[in-house]
């Protein structure tokens, strides 16, 4: 940059005057020496010269001093470009010690410490970009126009997109993704979700990504907004895993349980009959211990069928398979069959089950297979975990627009820590496994599952803690016949 | 009771000692029962013996128990007879399936007691019974 230096208005005006008085000066004293040598006209006369010479000097040294003053305020000026442009080397020097100086030392402190905090978001910033670059999930961030403005090596790779340039491609030229059923998905939409929401969003279960190849790998992802100053969003955040060895490895162990939970269900339902068969004859030849030991046979026959249920019910979830049969339904005799199916277990373990039923219930719309098994398996819990010669209360009531069933036990509690995974599948409490060693832990994850298919149901809990028992609840919605 | 007026259940399944149970209770019950261990020999059987109930159970060697009950409810001789379903496959589809199919009911074996079969079979034929 060159030095240009500006003088102002008011510094020409001195000049001129400057110049016009000693002009005015050197006239006089040419044109009227006589009047000069007059000695009071001279002393004056000498006395203005005097001055006009002091203040010659004193416009003199102004005129320099602001010459170094501009010439610092360019350099500072220039200095400052510098740093505004990124160079933390550049310097700023000067050995004076007036204000001007301390403005310079000032400076050179804010240069220092400003480079620090530059580098180290620089560091910070490289940090954060190799992570990103090198996750195993996949990275694609969007701007407000739905362009690809960062895509990481993982994405690249699973969008089969590894050589392509992709910065300022539209999304949907690059992702293509499909629910299970075609057309059940539309990212579209499932962007717009987010940008409305302002909030993550996670794609539903069974998502697959096609490829340019037309081959269909498995994902789950996240769709996530960074947020603008004002209300809108900047960017979209797409984080996405190919999950295909894991569905397969899932696929093929509902599988394996299917068939083998079949070919056994054949000659378990033939001890079963033959079982019932037995018992019912209450034939006169069987000894009391004979006739105990076919009740046991039954009753462990119908643990092993409920086992195999849950497994099957797991086999379904897992592959997709969960259809529904709704049929509007009198919940109570529903639960009430469930109750005197149960009551041997109950009494097994000197349980008393205590039923609190409204009258006149109205009916509900449910799958009643589902429902059944969730109910069973609520209750079955309370009886295994409840306190032994405790009490089980099962309770169902009209609570404005809902028919909500409760079951209420004085057991061994879900302790805080547990109270957020009960639902999660194979997962068991560590007071539950102290209490009953055998368990799945698929119960409440089948109960849960089933009662949220159904339109409108909800399924929640209340325990005080450990050793302090605990309520589960499911509700549905009132049955209005369309007619 | 006559022999006329005895009851015919025909059971098409596969498993013999589940066919055994049938058997011996529905004997009990004093109806008259013939087995089939596979989807062709039932209907050879249900031709021959025009029963008044089938017992049809799904996974059979063969013809599957859908392909017996869809060529069972197109033949205008034989469609008419009620169907039970009896099998050990759990799902809703297939359960959907078999009504649509037109099976009077759908039951899962194993979470079904040997009376509760016997006490629908009964209703189904005294309904039957009274519509003739």
């Amino acid at each position: 940059m060159k030095l240009k230096i500006k003088f102002s208005r008011l510094f020409w005006i001195v000049v001129f005057i400057e110049v016009s008085l000693s002009a005015l000066f050197f006239f006089f004293l040419y044109s009227f020496p006589e009047l000069i040598q007059k000695s009071y006209v001279g002393t004056i006369y000498m006395v203005f010269g005097g001055i006009l010479l002091v203040t010659f000097f004193i416009s003199l040294f102004a005129i320099l001093e602001s010459i170094k003053i501009i010439r610092l305020i360019e350099k500072i000026s220039q200095f400052s470009h510098r740093i505004a442009y990124g160079d933390f080397q550049t310097e700023i020097k000067s050995k004076r010690k007036d204000e001007l100086g301390t403005l310079i030392e000032d400076l050179e402190q804010m240069k220092i410490t400003l480079g620090d905090s530059f580098r180290k978001l620089k560091k910070e910033k490289e940090k954060t970009e190799t992570i990103i670059k090198n996750m195993q999930n996949g990275v694609i961030v969007l701007d407000q126009r739905g362009k690809i403005v960062l895509m990481n090596i993982a994405a690249k790779r699973m969008t089969g997109q590894s050589t392509k340039p992709y910065r300022g491609k539209n999304y949907q030229e690059i992702l293509s993704i499909k629910g299970k059923e075609e057309d059940s998905f539309d990212l579209k939409s499932w962007i717009n979700k987010t940008i409305q929401a302002r909030k993550n969003i996670n794609l539903p279960e069974n998502c697959f990504l096609q490829l340019p190849s037309k081959e269909e790998i498995a994902i789950e992802g996240t769709i996530f907004p960074l947020l603008g100053r004002k209300e809108g969003v900047d960017n979209l955040v797409f984080v996405f895993s190919d999950v295909t060895a894991r569905r397969e490895v899932e696929r093929m162990r509902a599988e394996f349980v299917f068939i083998l939970s079949h070919q056994l269900q054949e000659p378990i339902t033939s001890i079963k009959w033959n079982t019932e068969l037995l018992l019912e004859n209450k034939s006169k030849d069987l000894t009391e211990i004979q006739k105990t030991s076919l009740g046991d046979i039954y009753q462990s026959t119908a643990k092993m069928i409920d086992l195999f249920n849950n497994l099957l019910n797991v086999s379904d979830i897992v592959n997709g398979k969960l259809s529904l049969k709704l049929t509007p339904t009198q919940i109570k005799k529903m639960v009430q069959e469930i109750i005197d199916g149960l009551q041997p277990l109950a009494k097994s373990r000197n349980i008393k089950l205590i039923t609190q039923f409204e009258e006149n219930l109205p009916l509900v719309n449910i799958d009643r297979l589902k429902i059944n098994q969730a109910i069973q398996n609520i209750i079955e819990n309370a009886i295994c975990y409840g306190k032994v010669k405790g009490r089980v209360v099962v309770s169902l009531k009209k609570e404005k627009e809902e028919i909500v069933f409760s079951c209420q036990d004085d057991g061994i509690g879900i302790t805080a820590k547990a109270q957020s995974k009960i639902f999660y599948k194979f997962f068991r409490a560590d007071n539950a496994k102290q209490k009953l060693f055998k368990g799945s832990g698929l119960g409440l994850y089948i109960a849960k599952i089933f009662v949220e298919k159904m339109p409108g149901g909800k399924i929640w809990f209340h325990s005080g803690g450990l050793n302090l028992g605990s309520v589960f609840y499911i509700s549905f919605p009132i049955y209005f016949s369309k007619k | 009771m006559s022999e006329k007026s005895k009851k015919k259940i025909l059971v098409i399944e596969d498993n013999l000692q589940i066919n055994r149970i049938y058997v011996s209770k529905f004997q009990f019950e004093g109806m008259e029962v013939s087995t089939a261990s596979n989807g062709d020999e039932g209907l050879e059987k249900i031709q021959a013996e025009e029963p008044d109930l089938i017992l049809l159970d799904i996974m059979l060697p063969g013809k599957s128990g859908f392909e017996v009950l869809k060529i069972i409810k197109e033949n205008p001789q034989t469609k008419n007879i009620p169907v039970l379903i009896l099998t050990n496959l759990s799902q809703t589809e297939e359960q959907k399936k078999g009504e649509k199919l037109g099976a009077e009911d759908y039951f899962v074996k194993t979470n079904t007691s040997i009376f509760q079969v016997v006490k629908k079979a009964k209703e189904i034929l005294q309904r039957s019974n009274t519509s003739k």
